[in-house]
């Protein structure tokens, strides 16, 4: 039998949004009540949409790390990712911005990237992650680490390649082996959150990030052909989201999201030095011209070609 | 994940067949046109309280599957059975579709049609044609859909094979009355 097989979405699908990260919004969790607040998907402001290939949506994905009670678009925001997707060819990109890079905050001066968030929620942070990369993300995305880890549980948990073994205490006194392993909802969470027992810091924390994003993106990929997960998916995540999009749009970047190809996505993260702030922080510089460079790759089509 | 599916508790499986046809038929050129598919419901999400329930299934379940069956039914029909075989042109296929989704179909011919083997065909004989729609419905109300196609027939003529087309496209609703198409996952075999 000759079989050709094809997946594809549309560009019309460009008012669609998520991305990767998306994989939060089209996951099951049990609809329990009271519902929470635990999600938040936000347009903003793009001042260079003409400029981005028609086919390619940016949002930008965040980790908060409010506390229980606290407003979490208006925290720090702990985990930065610029997950940006080729609705066309199904190819995706992510970037990663570590959280303690040290930038100009438009109306607040410099300080670390993470704190415009709490400055000015998600507009803010997307305009200051943008001004960074030179793409200015059409959507951000921010979701509590806890919400996090349910939803990874949710799923059966994810399947990754970790190149190294590490541990942290009090995250993960037992570690994480070399090689493929498998992180259930608390591991991710820890996977993507650990710092200190790290080689080369918030750098590596930030690619670990990004491997669990991909990792949940593969298994959303994997489930979508099953009758109803993206329909149940986009419902439990509306029960729990904070977002002026309707459902209708909704279901389109949850389709978008879930057909983009596990094999053509490509990360990397900014990188730079590290230094101290006037009031004795530890601080990266980051390499604004590398982290240009990936911009303007991405505004082509979407894709990382190298992450200089 | 079957079982976090499950335990999602906020759908509900339903299944009927408003616009229910026989599941076999066929196109050759000059013949009546082909039926319509047997569509039914499937997963339903957003109807797990009764007074969902009630709004979808007494304003909106009907409709959708009519609606939607339609949608898929012109491409179906423009794509591998409705058409006076031979022929090469497949121009109603995608009428459904939105505008990029067309586009991209069109550049997929051969995935997304009939062509290139409706030029030594002299017509098709179906011999199977179902359409199972699953349905996001904040609150009864739809909001999208995706639609399981699973057809088969058997060509006739100088080139006699069996084709099977599966998989599933996207619709949304837009105008009053009309679902379109904005994506597809579609696989196509033929022996």
């Amino acid at each position: 039998m000759n079989r050709s097989t094809r997946r594809h979405i549309l560009r019309a699908a460009r008012l669609a949004m998520l991305g990767l990260v998306l994989a939060v919004v089209t996951l099951t969790l049990p609809d329990s009540a009271p519902k929470s607040t635990e999600i938040a998907l936000v347009k903003v402001h793009q001042a260079d949409a003409a400029t981005l290939d028609p086919n390619v949506i940016s949002i930008l994905a965040v980790g908060s790390d409010a506390r229980p009670g606290e407003n979490f678009i208006h925290t720090r925001g702990d985990a930065l990712q610029l997950v940006t997707i080729n609705t066309e060819t199904h190819a995706a990109s992510i970037i990663g911005v570590p959280r303690d890079s040290w930038v100009d905050i438009p109306g607040h001066g410099h300080d670390k990237i993470n704190a415009s968030l709490y400055y000015g929620g998600p507009d803010l942070l997307g305009q200051t992650v943008g001004n960074l990369i030179g793409v200015h993300p059409k959507y951000v995305f921010v979701t509590r680490f806890q919400w996090f880890s349910a939803m990874v549980r949710s799923i059966g948990g994810i399947d990754i390649h970790n190149p190294y073994a590490f541990s942290d205490d009090p995250l993960k006194r037992v570690g994480f082996k070399a090689g493929r392993i498998h992180l259930n909802g608390y591991d991710a969470m820890a996977y993507s959150r650990i710092r200190h027992s790290l080689p080369r810091g918030d750098f590596d924390r930030s690619a670990h990030q990004e491997t669990v994003l991909k990792g949940i993106q593969s298994k959303v990929h994997a489930n979508a052909d099953k009758p109803g997960f993206i329909e149940r998916g986009v419902l439990t995540a509306m029960s729990h989201m904070y977002t002026n999009l309707p459902p209708t749009e909704l279901f389109r970047l949850a389709q978008v999201m879930a057909q983009v190809d596990p094999h053509k996505v490509r990360s990397c993260v900014v990188q730079g030095g590290i230094g101290t702030s006037s009031g004795g922080a530890s601080i990266v510089l980051p390499y604004v011209a590398q982290a240009r460079d990936m911009g303007n790759q991405i505004r082509k089509d979407g894709t990382l070609s190298h992450c200089g | 994940m079957a079982v976090a599916l499950a335990a999602g508790g906020c759908s509900s499986s339903d299944s009927s067949t408003p616009d229910a046809a026989p599941t076999t038929g066929g196109s050759r050129a000059g013949a009546a046109p082909a039926v319509a598919s047997k569509v039914t419901l499937g997963q339903v999400a957003g109807t797990i309280r009764g007074s969902y329930r009630k709004v979808f299934v007494s304003d909106h379940r009907k409709h959708v599957l009519s609606q939607v069956g339609h949608a898929v039914d012109t491409w179906i029909d423009g794509g591998f059975v409705g058409v006076d075989y031979p022929t090469r042109s497949f121009a109603k296929a995608f009428v459904a579709f939105t505008d990029p989704a067309a586009h991209d179909a069109e550049h997929q011919q051969k995935l997304m049609t009939n062509w290139p083997l409706g030029q030594r065909i002299d017509g098709v004989e179906v011999k199977r044609r179902t359409v199972t729609v699953d349905v996001l419905a904040p609150r009864g109300r739809p909001a999208g859909a995706t639609a399981r196609v699973d057809l088969v027939f058997d060509t006739t003529g100088d080139t006699t094979k069996r084709v099977s087309v599966r998989g599933r496209l996207f619709l949304v609703p837009a105008a009053p009355g009309k679902w379109r198409i904005f994506g597809y996952d579609v696989s196509k075999g033929a022996k």
